[in-house]
């Protein structure tokens, strides 16, 4: 350590002829100073006055990037951060669904075109513009049928559905309009579709996509040109067609049946006329209504399944027999035999005097039970044909 | 404050003194500091005499040359304004950050002209009568100087700190940003480098003369 210090005070003393400096010149160091002194001059009026507001950067640069920059107001980073991540949330995301606008069935994008599609169908609410928009998207259906059939590609069966439903949609939004706003819309609707039409028409005649969709576009377009001719007869096929599965179309020779349910012993269910379906109520009649059988009846249109044993089903009308079961009827289960109208056992029981259930059509000729109807039970002579149940009996 | 007291305990007189002088040196550096900051003219103008003149000497026997010390010392000040307007500059040790500063400057001024150590003529302050007697000053000087400059920066500024300067180990650790014992070591090898370069040098010349 001493030799170290001795080596040292002896570096020293060589170096001392260095330490020796001429005098500085005092006129180069004041006009040095000046110049100092007015550049501080300059800086601290650009400065604030609260070095807070000028924080040390030193070792806090990842911070610094998002918060602490010198002279900003607090508040502008954080909302420069929340538009930011707001830009690219949606911006980024709009950027996607638009690229996938152009998207074509077999692309990867194409469902979120689907989606996108229908995020905006869903969101208009309003009938004026939303036949626009359904109607702009069922295009794009035949744009991609277009395109995938030019392409050398299978058209999707989906997509037809797809258009259909679409189209339905611009209808349906057009017959929601107002009178002159619809005959507006639909005379739109009609020059759109005639286009369609007639660029389906350029496409080759062996693609079973597109002959379905000429066919669809075409009697859409009969549709569309009936609804220009009576608004108010579109209007109501269209609302027909909006509850597709709750009224179904009526069949001749009683098809479906009122309620899918077995009717109630006594309900006293009576068959419709030739094909007229049931004329007096939608609802599910009340036991003991008195609803006569219709005329000429057509079997048993209300149910597939077995009638319990006096629930009273009225046979069709001519011949029909007894379509429920092969065996022989128990005694008093109060099915009718065949034979013109046959009329209807609603029960086995002993009518409740004054029920008033009339019998079927033309001589029916099936007693509701074996016995001698009481006196005043108000069974009377048979209905005429068709009629509304007979001898109305009423309760006394 | 049982460790303060201690240290004052163990301390002889001078030193003692030296110590407070240190302390109100620092306390003073601190006020003038805090000023500067604010962009107070008075402080910054009592910083600028208080080292103006300290920094010029520095340089000077480094580079040998006037007018590149006076550059330094205007730009070592300018640096200073320009850290304290970004919100940077020291917080402390406002001394050795210049030193730091004008030896940074210093230290690329060897990088862009590593070999123009020329003496300058404007150094002729010494008016000796004995003409032969300043020129072989003059070559001393020359060599002195052509050793620090073999020196690293950090051993460079660490020699002349404590050999020129005067400053105590813990002063130059604040100017070079370094532990003490960074800086004994740096110090130690400085000598090395130095006795290694001049020691030969010597010897070549001695070499020469027979």
């Amino acid at each position: 350590m001493a030799k170290s210090d001795e080596m040292n005070e002896k570096w020293r003393e060589r170096l001392d002829i260095l330490k020796d400096v001429p005098p500085r010149d005092a006129q180069r160091a004041a006009e040095s100073r000046a110049v100092y002194l007015e550049r501080a001059r300059q800086l601290a009026e650009t400065v604030s006055g609260s070095p807070k507001r000028r924080p040390l950067t030193k070792g806090m640069w990842i911070p610094l990037i998002f918060w602490k920059r010198k002279e900003r107001s607090l508040m502008v980073n954080p909302i420069l951060a929340l538009v930011l991540v707001l830009s690219l949330v949606f911006g980024g995301g709009g950027a996607t669904v638009a690229a996938a606008q152009s998207s074509l069935p077999d692309q990867p994008l194409y469902g979120l075109k689907l989606w996108s599609e229908d995020a905006r169908l869903s969101f208009t609410n309003q009938p004026e513009n939303g036949w626009q928009v359904a109607l702009q998207f069922a295009e794009r259906r035949i744009a991609e049928i277009r395109a995938m059939i030019e392409a050398g590609k299978q058209p999707d069966e989906a997509l037809q559905t797809r258009y259909e439903a679409q189209l339905e949609q611009a209808l349906r939004y057009a017959q929601n309009l107002p009178d002159e706003q619809a005959l507006r819309a639909l005379e739109q609707i009609r020059q759109r579709l005639r286009l369609q039409e007639e660029q389906m028409s350029q496409l080759p005649a062996n693609q079973a996509v597109v002959v379905q969709t000429r066919k669809m576009i075409q009697q859409r377009l009969e549709w569309v040109e009936n609804g220009l001719q009576e608004p108010q007869q579109f209007r109501q096929r269209m609302q027909q067609r909006q509850l597709p599965n709750e009224v179904p179309p009526a069949q001749p020779g009683g098809g479906k049946p009122w309620t899918d349910e077995t009717p109630t012993p006594g309900s006293g269910y009576g068959p419709g006329g030739a094909g007229t379906g049931n004329p007096w109520t939608d609802e599910t009649p009340t036991p003991g209504s008195g609803y006569g059988p219709g005329g000429e009846g057509t079997g048993n249109p209300w149910t597939d399944e077995t009638p319990t044993p006096g629930s009273g089903y009225g046979p069709g009308g001519e011949g029909s027999g007894n379509p429920w079961t092969d065996e022989t009827p128990t005694p008093g289960s109060g099915y009718g035999p065949g034979g013109e109208g046959s009329g209807n056992p609603w029960t086995d029981e002993t009518p409740t005097p004054g029920s008033g259930y009339g019998p079927g059509g033309e001589g029916s000729g099936n007693p509701w039970t074996d016995e001698t109807p009481t006196p005043g039970s108000g069974y009377g002579q048979p209905g005429g044909p068709g009629d509304t149940g007979g001898g109305g009996g009423k309760k006394p | 404050m049982g460790k303060l007291y201690f240290k004052m305990k163990m301390m002889p007189v001078t030193d003692l003194l030296l110590w407070r002088h240190n302390n109100s040196v620092i306390d003073e550096e601190k006020r003038l500091l805090e000023g500067a900051r604010r962009f107070d003219l008075d402080c910054l103008a009592a910083i600028y005499d208080r080292y103006s003149d300290g920094l010029y000497g520095y340089v000077v026997r480094l580079l040998g040359n006037a007018d590149l010390a006076e550059e330094c010392v205007s730009e070592t000040f300018a640096r200073f304004l320009q850290a304290l307007h970004n919100g940077g500059g020291p917080r402390n040790h406002l001394k050795a950050y210049l030193y730091r500063i004008a030896h940074n400057w210093v230290t690329d001024q060897f990088r862009r002209q590593p070999t123009t150590m020329e003496l300058s003529e404007n150094l002729g302050g010494d008016e000796n009568d004995d003409a032969d007697g300043a020129l072989q000053l003059e070559q001393e000087k020359q060599r002195l100087r052509a050793a620090l400059q073999a020196l690293t920066p950090d051993q460079r500024q660490v020699i002349l700190l404590r050999f020129f300067e005067g400053w105590e180990n813990d002063q130059i650790a604040a100017a070079v940003e370094k532990p003490v014992g960074a800086v004994k070591a740096l110090q130690h090898r400085a000598v090395a480098s130095l006795r290694r370069w001049l020691g030969e040098d010597e010897r070549e010349w001695k070499h020469g003369e027979e």
